[in-house]
């Protein structure tokens, strides 16, 4: 084949690809709904932040004077539960600070938390992910472990996913803890947090502390190798899920996947990597594969997590 | 920026790139939901960091760049597009399609992404070999070594399977 005729082959192969995938047609209005959609979260968050402006000037101005008028108290730390061997998740939103800090455009600047073991001491540490304002005007989300005793285990989100051992950065839009289960087996606890969300598919990773500092679980070996974001759910083509488990008596994590396939919604290819892991390094073990429908009983759980308490969706 | 100014011009700016973002991203994931996933991911970052770009008549190709990221993150978490995809290239070809025309779609699927990218950008989308290391993120020089490595994959590949065929 001639030069000249690879070339003209070749851009009629790319038209065929593209006719026989062809976007949805609101493609466009659709990505700016969503836009659009951000935006204004943003302004409820610009007006939320002005109100909390002024009730945080109400309130510095009411403990002044109560500081005046009472003897001095010790520094209030977050606690956890206590002595809950389960770990237990919330996600609200932050009364006051937090909304001010939230950069335009970002999806999601509420602070989270979950509380679980997460440093093997047996007592329940508090595990949040919030925004911080820097001095140069710029933000960035901080994951931290609190104990009760006041000790901080805290990292940069952007350091976490940043490059490092040949693997490349991950970028985070955001981080939100949607809990924490021994997904690593006991006596750990790992904080699942969510970094991203697609239209159909939501990403997160997998957030524990070793040696004394945050860490987030990766894929060490196999064709999957730096994998440090996992997703779930999914729509009716494809799904995604996360499950922990034990082969043996080793901890290990599973990570299915479900696609349409043939396309006829019925036929779906099922994957399950299976990892063990080696603190918070992931090596592959086993893939497994099978062709299922909806009914089969692997199915529901390929677009769900669902590791201890964690379980998504609920 | 109100929701109701920052429509307009989103859509003046980003809204013209989508249709361009979507064929980049189907060429890289050959999965039509993925695909769309991927294009609105990239258009909320870049609507983000537009106010970072310096050169706006380079906004084609900056655009395109961080739909091409956008993919490769998102084939990093999902390996079966990289067991699966030959097989489902295969059950969309019509039966009556040029043989040629099939062998060379073909060959393009086992050509990895990284491969299919400048091919795709240099012959599909007329983007010079400067525009193509924009998108990819290297140099000039070396987005025209990567085209000239991955045509002679592809027709190398065409080659043996040319040669099965006569057996």
């Amino acid at each position: 084949m001639t030069m000249s005729r690879l070339e003209s082959e070749l851009r009629q192969a790319f038209e065929r690809r593209l006719t026989s995938l062809p976007a949805r047609a609101d493609l466009r209005a659709h990505v700016n709904e969503v836009v659009a959609g951000r935006s204004s979260r943003v302004n409820i968050w610009q007006v939320t932040a002005a109100t909390a402006g002024l009730l945080l000037l109400g309130a510095v101005t009411f403990y002044s004077i109560v500081s005046r008028n009472s003897p001095s108290a010790p520094l209030v730390r977050p606690s956890a539960s206590g002595s809950s061997p389960a770990p237990s998740t919330s996600a609200t939103p932050a009364p006051s600070a937090t909304p001010s800090a939230c950069p335009r455009l970002w999806p999601n600047c509420t602070d989270s938390t979950a509380t679980g073991n997460f440093d093997a001491s047996g007592q329940n540490e508090v595990f949040s992910a919030s925004v911080i304002r820097d001095q140069s005007g710029g933000a960035y989300w901080l994951l931290q472990v609190t104990a009760p005793n006041g000790h901080i285990v805290s990292a940069r989100l952007d350091s976490l996913l940043a490059a490092h051992d040949g693997c490349p950065a991950e970028v985070p839009d955001y981080a939100m803890v949607k809990g924490a289960a021994k997904f690593a087996g006991p006596p750990h606890d790992l904080a699942l947090v969510q970094i991203r969300k697609g239209a159909s598919t939501e990403f997160g990773i997998l957030v524990g502390v070793q040696n004394g500092n945050l860490q987030v679980a990766m894929v060490t070996n196999g064709a999957n190798r730096c994998q440090r974001v996992f997703p779930w759910s999914g729509s009716v083509t494809h799904g995604n899920g996360l499950g922990c488990g034990t082969v043996g008596s080793r901890p290990v994590l599973l990570v299915r996947q479900v696609e349409d396939h043939p396309p006829d919604y019925v036929h779906y290819d099922w994957y399950q990597a299976t990892y063990k892991w080696q603190g918070l390094q992931l090596s592959l073990l086993s893939l497994d594969h099978a062709v299922i429908t909806q009914n089969d009983s692997r199915f529901e759980p390929s677009y769900a997590v669902t590791c201890g308490s964690v379980r998504i969706p609920s | 920026m109100g929701a109701d100014e920052a429509l307009p011009a989103f859509d003046d700016i980003i809204g013209p790139l989508i249709s361009r973002g979507y064929a980049l991203a189907v060429t890289m994931l050959n999965d039509r939901t993925t695909a769309e996933d991927a294009v609105q991911e990239a258009s909320i970052k870049a609507w983000r960091r537009l106010p970072g770009l310096r050169d706006r008549s380079a906004i084609e190709p900056w655009f395109l760049s961080i739909v091409a990221n956008q993919c490769r993150s998102i084939r990093r978490t999902r390996w079966w597009s990289v067991l699966t995809l030959p097989e489902l290239r295969h059950q969309s070809s019509s039966p009556d399609r040029r043989v040629d025309a099939i062998d060379l779609d073909r060959a393009l699927d086992r050509l990895s992404p990284k491969d299919r990218l400048p091919l795709f950008l240099h012959f599909y989308m007329d983007m010079t070999f400067d525009q193509v290391g924009m998108v990819m993120g290297i140099s000039m020089t070396a987005a025209r070594s990567r085209i000239y490595r991955a045509l002679d994959r592809l027709r190398s590949d065409l080659h043996s399977e040319d040669a099965l065929d006569h057996v």
